[in-house]
């Protein structure tokens, strides 16, 4: 078997005349926390879009442990067992915290229209199964103590974690963190990555979009880097500090911008 | 100009029912009886249908009232909303105790409350103007317990006028456009078959919607088999547009018009000049000395020829029933009033005329155990087994100030022409 | 005295089948965030597959099977599920913009087709030869009017308590998250066009149940009762009494309901002669008002919507 958890093969994607993917390959290791940076426009949105369902590739594929998911609708492949944040996070704001979580495992018994009625019992059953489960992932989140509270009302840092806590209800192999550093305050940082490292150890795997190079360099390992639609570099932090090209497109592009 | 129009009429009538009331005071009456009525006044030509209700009431308080007590109409709006009609008929049975329902206009609004309303609660319902044959055929089946009546002439008559006017004129095909609701559906299907019995051809029968901006391709398709002459079932709103786009189109300007094109808004908004050959049918008889007799109470008090649909029908219909509680006295049930009805529409009886003075008059040949003929608005108005009135009918054409007849058809010609029908 | 009960008797069974339809309109709009701007197609469609089921046979159109009165009235919910059901297959895709403007459409054409469909429905004549069920031992007055009215109280009761199981349930949480937003439910493995879709024909299923009462009740309908203001009607009332609660949505139609009643009589007889002439609009500027007021001052309504439905710690069980 592959030891790739992800990976996408010969990806190519134009919007009109503008090629946003060109022939993009990349593999995210099983058990790595894979970091993909690149400067604005350089397609790392798009390729985000085109792993997560949002788009449909052009041309090539993207392949989930071995296996074609490619142009596959966002809940199926979150069925597959690929979990994603959102950059500027997305809670169910008018719901509680823990509603949150306990909205996300499959299959529920009483999300069937039948199911409040016709296996009552059964579905009572799941339900206190899976609010314990919600509350030991809150838990483990350190939101415990927000589980009650509209999840529209805590701050950005905490929907960062909800929204990770809410993933992992779904139990995926493989997790994409859309720029979980942006925008939150040192200490959540902090928490995030001990949470996320924590996950990594007992399996998890993770593809993690950031801009802010110093995360990517201290906390990801491959590297991969995209300009102008291309992959322009892969490696460890320690060959990307070294690595002139890379230094250049993207610092560069990072000037001109 | 409409607006104003109506705005006069409403003040004229407040000021009357003001006096008429002062007038209930002065003749130390401390009794007042209930009727009520539910009618669309919230709709344009719904109105007009109630202030002549409305003024039938003020003329007969003046003539001293319905058994000795003051008459007070209370005035629901259906807002042509089945719903609404209903509530507010139930409300004027169950806690203005009404025994005398007058309407409603739309048939879909008259019949829930029939079934609904009236019927269960004995209360008798008189409508002017609802004229599906669905009543004919719930009455039939003894299911209106003889609590209804409608002085709106069964489409029956009007269809088998217009297509004896056809026939007459030598047409030899004839296109229909009709309204597309009860009355229309039901006055084209009979009509198309009367056409048929004489022989004449229908080229086409084409159903017109309210309120569409264009009617051309409606038009266009009634055009289509080149027919000698138009029939037209329609209202004066979308007749207008559809006969302007008739005669832009290059119809030809024979024309049948159904009563419901009688008004004065029609003729001025189509022209004069384009309706030369144009020919109407109605069921009102101005045959009758008291049917004249209305024309002029109408015009003295509203300043207007009473051209809109449903006004003559409207008296009528109050006054019967008005008449009809007189003659069954104080306190009658729905039931007993209904009773009456045969009593003051008797063609045997003594003649009375549609005013306060007749309502008087037939007051003492009622007290008598007499019984009397109603000659109204609509004629020497008479009423089957199932609440529908068989009545002579008209032919008339537009004049410059407003409709003038062609040919009279009393009673029995109309009669023997639909018996030569079948 | 009698009189005033036998009114209000009347007047609580319309409002009753009023608030099934409110009910129904909830679970679209109120939990999911459907836009049915043609909620009076899927009443109608309960009201005249009830009559057609259940009818005495007549000359002129089909129907009139004589049906046993109960599956007459399922087969009216049916009737009306399927053309939520064909209606949601064809809209549910598109956002909540173009489903209001479709429905609204499928309205428009329901009505059109029940005025021009003679064989079908009685055109516009309407549909007749109804009897209403149980009538021959209760008769046709007030005793029949307080036992329709149990009836459709027990099964107004039925529907709120079905929609606040379903609500409380994951069911209503998955709705409320999807209303909320749809991207990342579905990011979660939720699949929201189904989701959508079963609340779209369930609300609309309750709606044909109101339909079919409605139907019953005047043992008659016609093209005329399902003109849009029944739409707006029913809008007014949900509004009025809070989007998304069921408490709120039965409040809100006996309110609005007597409100319209009330005035009308209070215009019949408060009012001078003048302003009688115009009850009909002056109610339908009032009504306008208290809607628009409620949007200014109060938009979550009189009974607003209750959000958390789980605990973290478990209430009584």
């Amino acid at each position: 078997m592959d030891e790739a958890a992800l990976a996408t093969h010969g990806l190519t994607h134009y919007f009109n005349a503008f090629r946003a993917l060109d022939d993009v390959s990349i593999k995210v290791r099983r058990g790595s926390i894979t970091g993909l940076i690149g400067p604005n426009g350089a397609g790392k949105t798009t390729l985000f879009n085109a792993i997560t369902g949002g788009l449909r590739p052009g041309r090539g594929k993207v392949t989930l442990a071995g296996l074609d998911v490619t142009g596959q609708t966002p809940d199926r492949l979150f069925a597959s067992g690929l979990g994603r944040t959102f950059q500027i996070p997305r809670p169910f704001s008018r719901m509680s915290v823990l509603e949150n979580l306990m909205l996300v495992p499959l299959s529920q018994i009483g999300e069937r229209l039948g199911g409040p009625f016709l296996s009552r019992h059964a579905m009572r059953v799941q339900e206190c199964t899976i609010r314990e489960h919600a509350l030991e992932v809150l838990d483990f989140m350190t939101l415990a103590p927000l589980a009650d509270h509209p999840a529209g009302k805590i701050s950005g840092g905490q929907m960062k974690l909800l929204e990770l806590a809410r993933v992992l209800m779904g139990d995926p192999q493989v997790i994409l963190l859309d720029e979980p550093a942006a925008g939150v305050n040192p200490t959540l940082t902090g928490t995030l990555i001990e949470k996320i490292e924590e996950l990594n150890r007992q399996g998890k795997t993770f593809l993690i979009i950031e801009h802010d190079m110093d995360f990517v360099m201290r906390h990801c390992d491959p590297i991969i880097a995209l300009a102008q639609g291309r992959v322009v570099f892969e490696g460890t932090a320690a060959e990307a500090q070294a690595d002139p090209v890379l230094l250049d497109a993207y610092l560069g592009a990072q000037a001109d911008a | 100009m409409m607006k104003q129009k109506s705005g006069r009429l409403a003040t004229k009538l407040s000021t009357a029912i003001g006096l008429a009331m002062i007038a209930g005071t002065a003749a130390a009456q401390d009794c007042t009886t209930r009727i009520g009525a539910v009618l669309p006044t919230s709709v344009d030509w719904g109105r007009p249908i109630a202030e002549t209700a409305q003024f039938v009431v003020e003329q007969v308080n003046e003539a001293g009232g319905v058994a000795g007590c003051q008459i007070e109409m209370v005035l629901r709006d259906t807002q042509v909303d089945p719903k609404v009609g209903v509530d507010a008929a139930k409300a004027l049975v169950e806690l203005d105790g009404v025994q005398l329902l007058l309407g409603a206009v739309s048939s879909g609004v008259s019949m829930p409350i029939l079934t609904s309303v009236t019927v269960p609660g004995n209360v008798m319902q008189m409508s002017c103007c609802s004229s599906s044959t669905a009543f004919t055929k719930l009455a039939e089946e003894g299911k209106t317990g003889g609590l209804w009546f409608r002085t709106f002439a069964t489409t029956g008559v009007q269809a088998a006028v217009g297509a004896k006017v056809a026939s007459d004129q030598g047409y030899k095909s004839v296109a229909i456009l009709y309204k597309n609701d009860d009355w229309g559906q039901d006055l084209n299907k009979l009509i198309a078959a009367d056409f048929a019995a004489l022989g004449i051809e229908v080229t086409a029968e084409v159903a017109i919607n309210d309120g569409q901006p264009s009617y051309r391709a409606e038009v266009t398709s009634a055009l289509a088999g080149n027919p000698d002459a138009l029939y037209l079932g329609l209202y004066p709103n979308e007749g207008t547009a559809a006969v302007r786009e008739w005669l832009s189109l290059g119809g030809t300007q024979n024309m049948i018009m159904a009563n419901s094109l009688k008004s004065d808004e029609f003729r001025e908004n189509v022209g004069l000049q384009y309706l030369g050959n144009a020919l109407g049918t109605d069921t009102a008889s101005p045959r009758v000395a008291s049917a004249d007799a209305f024309v002029a109470l109408y015009k003295e008090r509203f300043g207007g020829e009473p051209n809109g649909p449903g006004l003559s029908n409207s008296y009528d219909a109050t006054m019967i029933a008005l008449l009809a509680m007189e003659a069954a006295g104080k306190d009658a049930t729905g039931e007993q009033i209904a009773a009456e009805v045969a009593r003051v529409t008797d063609p045997n009886g003594t003649p009375v005329t549609a005013d306060a003075s007749g309502f008087a008059a037939a007051r003492d040949v009622l007290a008598e155990g007499g019984s009397v003929m109603y000659q109204g608005a609509t004629g020497n108005v008479r009423f089957d087994a199932n609440g529908d009135v068989s009545a002579p009918a008209v032919v008339w054409k537009f004049t410059e100030s407003g409709t003038e007849e062609v040919e009279y058809l009393s009673l029995t010609q109309v009669d023997d022409f639909i018996a030569s029908l079948k | 005295m009698i009189g005033v009960i036998s009114y209000l008797v009347f007047f609580a069974t319309v409002a009753s089948i009023l608030a099934i339809a409110v009910l129904g309109l909830n679970l679209q709009w109120g939990n999911t965030g459907l836009f049915n701007g043609g909620v009076v197609a899927f009443f109608g469609a309960g009201a005249y597959g009830t009559l057609l089921l259940g009818g005495t046979p007549q000359g002129d159109h089909i129907g009139g099977f004589g049906l046993f009165y109960p599956l007459a009235l399922l087969g009216g919910m049916a009737a009306a599920g399927l053309l939520a059901w064909v209606v949601g297959i064809l809209t549910l895709r598109l956002r909540h913009d173009y489903l209001a403007i479709s429905t609204f459409g499928v309205a428009v054409a329901f009505e059109n087709l029940m005025r021009n469909a003679e064989g079908l429905s009685g055109g516009a004549k309407g549909l007749r030869g109804f009897e209403r069920p149980m009538r021959e031992g209760l008769g046709d007055g007030f005793l029949y009017n307080i036992v329709f009215l149990v009836v459709v109280l027990l099964l107004l009761w039925a529907t709120y308590r079905f929609l606040e199981t379903l609500v409380g349930s994951p069911f209503g949480r998955l709705l409320r998250a999807i209303r909320e937003d749809e991207t990342a439910a579905r990011s979660l493995g939720k699949s929201p066009s189904r989701c959508r879709l079963t609340a779209f024909v369930t609300g609309s299923i309750i709606m044909g149940l109101a339909g079919g009462l409605y139907g019953t009740f005047y043992a008659f309908v016609s093209p005329q009762d399902v003109l849009p203001t029944l739409t707006f009607q029913i809008w007014a009332m949900l509004i009025v009494g809070g989007a998304g609660n069921n408490k709120g949505a039965v409040f809100g139609a006996f309110l609005i309901w007597a409100a319209w009643t009330v005035s009308g009589w209070a215009l019949s007889r408060f009012a001078p002669i003048e302003a009688q002439l115009y009850t009909g609009s002056i109610q339908y500027v009032m009504i306008g008002l208290v809607i628009v007021g409620m949007l200014l001052w109060r938009p979550q309504g009189l009974f607003p919507e209750r959000l958390v439905v789980s605990q973290s710690s478990r209430k009584k069980a």
